[in-house]
């Protein structure tokens, strides 16, 4: 159960970490997670998703930081006991078996040896690996290197889950395994922190997601706030000519457009051109480059507003109305369908959390994605 | 707390237990306890099996073997390189990427893990020497008729002294991340200790020696004068010639006493600044070397100096060779009187505040890295 209370999990203000003076890995991060919550960190390579979990952990210190961990301050480790942690690249000693990386572990945490016995074979257990428990962990694949880890994580029961990659190398019912797990300690009132790049299976666990982009949460909050901003309504009209066609639409619509003097945005030939229902709605943020295979194409967007109404923008013959009041769309059908265009498709979009990575990471004005690595001394202070 | 620290001793056992070398090295140690074993001594000589030879001296000879073979070779050179090599890998393995992360995401500070594991990295040279040194209590005991208890001071003399070369390993192991490296380097500044041990037990006995000889010029030319004074009153031919050759015999001592007077201020001055070095560094052969303290007594050390003196030195009939080879001896003996007289304080308390230092080191490399 999620509780926006005025005691967080993590309560993170102003965290910075500079490397060696040049290599700006986080700039003035702000994060709350809430108890009880499952809370998805997301960025691309090099954003400092990694240095904002090991500030966490205490396994690197930060430059600065404010904040509380489990209501104490970062650093404190005797907090650590209530966190269960799980590295990326995690490496146990090759000489332990399962049980005893387990029992290790669990003893570091301070669990006492009766409970720790206990726990070992219980979680082992849920992380289906009862079989293997007492066999050598160098004989293990990585995705059972994977369950172990986060059985590692769980086993002295914390109140917060760090999870850095949890089914990274893991086979599909591994992953919906993990996922399983996380969902029970959810049930169970803990909080869980996961740092994946594996969209989709955040999207369908997280409550509530940042987007770190080169040290500084790009985006932040429920899924549902982070797209609500971005519904829309898109409809495709078909027509011979795509100019003529073009040229209709904006002469049927009542709307004031601007001619765009911003520079023309990349988009990838797969968007360009009307997509069907079949392929599945197109992404909200069209900026995506081209596949390296194929040549980039670029597009005009006549951007404009609806005289009393929400913002409107053409791309090829795609109409996207930004609202998620139905009322205005039905205006605009009607006008096309007066000037005679054929509408195909009419759709309510909600963006992915791809789409909301992939437009946090993407320069608004050069439709660049960004390019891996933490900003150095030279860019750190216009990254925004 | 005491539930983290025993975690981390019995990880560090199972480490050491899953490393071949380790139980390598524990069956070679009871090999060479159990050879050592076929030879033992008794009041009237050597016997190997069924065999006896007669020999003066046998039980203190068979001690000085055990000293040799068994504390120096055995245990502070070859258990010691073993030890060195299967321990080198513990820290750098600790600091590696995605295993230090499970350590420190511990509640466990970070001084405390590197404290108990650097303790812990001790364990494979404790139970190495407890399994020698026990075997050797008995050995001596039952070969060579003489129970030391004392003899178990090897298991924390040993330990001491590998701790000095395991600090060093421990600070380049965190300063590298490799293990390569701290072995080697580590072996490196074993060395250069080892080196300086020399440098300064040869200028000991050399400044011993020159000491001797410069005293024994002086006694000769006083004496030379003394014969003179007598022989320039008497009015003898003989005598006259006695005179010419004594003259000479003087003026050679003369000649020689100020070549070693001429050269002793040098030779102290080089073995203050070796021995100041040597004051700084630890001294592995000198602690390793405090056991035969408890091997052999200050009256045995003396009286074995004395009989092999007496045994081995016969006059030539050569002066200056004798003198030359006397020196040689009292150099000897007087380095052997320097090193027992040298305190313990100085011996491993300078070493252990050496090791304090570079652990200190070490540690803050440790607790101040991100990793």
């Amino acid at each position: 159960m999620t509780t926006a209370s005025s005691d967080p999990a993590i309560d993170l203000h102003q965290v910075f970490k500079v490397y060696g003076r040049r290599v700006h890995a986080l700039q003035g991060v702000d994060l709350r997670v809430n108890r009880g919550e499952v809370f998805g960190l997301l960025g691309p390579n090099g954003a400092g998703k990694s240095t904002l979990v090991k500030i966490m952990m205490t396994v690197v210190r930060p430059t600065r930081a404010q904040g509380k961990i489990l209501g104490h301050p970062v650093g404190h480790k005797p907090t650590l006991a209530r966190v269960g942690y799980l590295p990326e690249n995690h490496r146990f000693p090759k000489y332990l078996t399962g049980r005893q990386v387990l029992d290790f572990f669990s003893a570091l945490a301070g669990v006492d040896r009766v409970t720790r016995r206990r726990r070992s074979a219980e979680f082992l257990d849920i992380v289906g690996m009862t079989e293997w428990a007492d066999t050598k962990i160098s004989t293990y694949s990585k995705g059972m290197l994977q369950r172990v880890g986060l059985a590692q994580a769980l086993v002295h029961e914390p109140d917060l889950v760090v999870l850095d990659e949890p089914t990274d190398g893991v086979d599909p019912v591994g992953r919906r395994d993990i996922l399983d797990v996380l969902n029970r300690i959810r049930g169970q009132g803990r909080t869980v922190f996961v740092n994946s790049h594996a969209l989709s299976e955040l999207e369908a666990i997280c409550d509530r997601v940042a987007i770190l982009v080169k040290g500084r949460v790009a985006k932040q909050g429920t899924l549902d706030e982070l797209t609500v901003a971005k519904q829309r309504y898109e409809i495709e009209v078909a027509a011979g000519d795509a100019g003529d066609g073009r040229r209709r639409v904006r002469a049927a619509l009542p709307a004031d457009w601007k001619e765009s003097t911003e520079p023309a945005r990349v988009i990838p030939p797969a968007a360009a051109v009307a997509p069907t229902s079949a392929s599945g709605p197109p992404p909200l943020n069209y900026a995506i480059p081209a596949p390296p295979s194929l040549p980039p194409r670029t597009t005009i967007v006549d951007r404009g507003t609806l005289r009393g109404g929400p913002p409107i923008e053409l791309a090829g013959l795609t109409l996207r109305i930004e609202t998620t009041d139905p009322q205005p769309v039905q205006g605009i059908i009607d006008a096309l369908r007066s000037a005679g265009l054929m509408i195909v498709r009419v759709e309510s979009v909600r963006p992915s959390l791809e789409d909301l990575f992939i437009e946090a990471v993407t320069d608004p004005l050069t439709g660049q994605v960004a390019t891996p690595g933490a900003a150095s001394a030279a860019r750190a202070g216009g990254t925004k | 707390m005491i539930e983290q620290t025993i975690a981390l001793f019995i990880d560090a056992y199972r480490d050491l237990n899953a490393r071949k070398l380790f139980w390598i090295t524990l069956i070679l140690s009871g090999v060479f306890i159990a050879a050592f074993a076929l030879l033992g001594a008794d009041p009237k000589g050597f016997h190997l099996l069924w065999f006896h030879w007669d020999m003066p001296m046998a039980r203190y000879l068979y001690k000085q073997i055990f000293s040799y073979l068994v504390v120096g070779l055995w245990l502070t050179f070859v258990s010691a390189t073993l030890a060195l090599v299967s321990t080198a890998g513990i820290f750098p393995d600790l600091i590696s990427t995605g295993a230090i992360d499970l350590y420190l995401s511990k509640p466990l500070s970070r001084p405390r893990l590197f404290l108990t594991k650097y303790m812990s990295g001790l364990l494979f040279v404790t139970l190495q020497v407890a399994l020698v040194a026990v075997g050797g209590f008995i050995l001596l005991g039952v070969r060579g008729g003489e129970w030391k208890p004392g003899l178990l001071l090897a298991i924390p003399i040993v330990v001491c002294f590998f701790s000095y070369l395991f600090a060093i390993s421990v600070f380049l192991g965190i300063l590298t991340r490799s293990s390569i490296a701290a072995l080697l380097l580590a072996v490196l500044c074993w060395g250069f200790f080892w080196a300086v041990h020399k440098t300064d037990q040869f200028l000991s006995k050399e400044l011993a020696s020159q000491d001797y000889l410069a005293n024994y010029y002086r006694d000769e030319i006083h004496s030379a004068d003394a014969r003179l004074g007598e022989l320039h009153a008497s009015t003898r031919p003989a005598d006259r010639m006695a005179v010419v050759d004594l003259t000479e015999q003087r003026a050679s001592d003369q000649e020689r006493l100020e070549t070693v007077e001429a050269g002793l201020p040098a030779t102290r001055r080089t073995h203050r600044i070796v021995y100041a070095i040597y004051s700084a560094v630890p001294k592995t052969t000198e602690t390793t070397d405090v056991l035969d303290r408890t091997l052999f007594s200050n009256d045995e050390v003396a009286e074995g100096d004395e009989k092999t003196t007496s045994m081995f030195v016969r006059s030539t009939g050569n002066r200056d060779f004798d003198a030359q080879r006397n020196a040689a001896m009292q150099g000897e003996a007087g380095y052997h009187r320097e090193i027992r007289g040298r305190s313990l304080f100085w011996i491993i308390g300078t070493s252990l505040t050496f090791e304090a230092v570079v652990l200190l080191l070490a540690g803050w490399v440790f607790c101040r890295r991100d990793y």
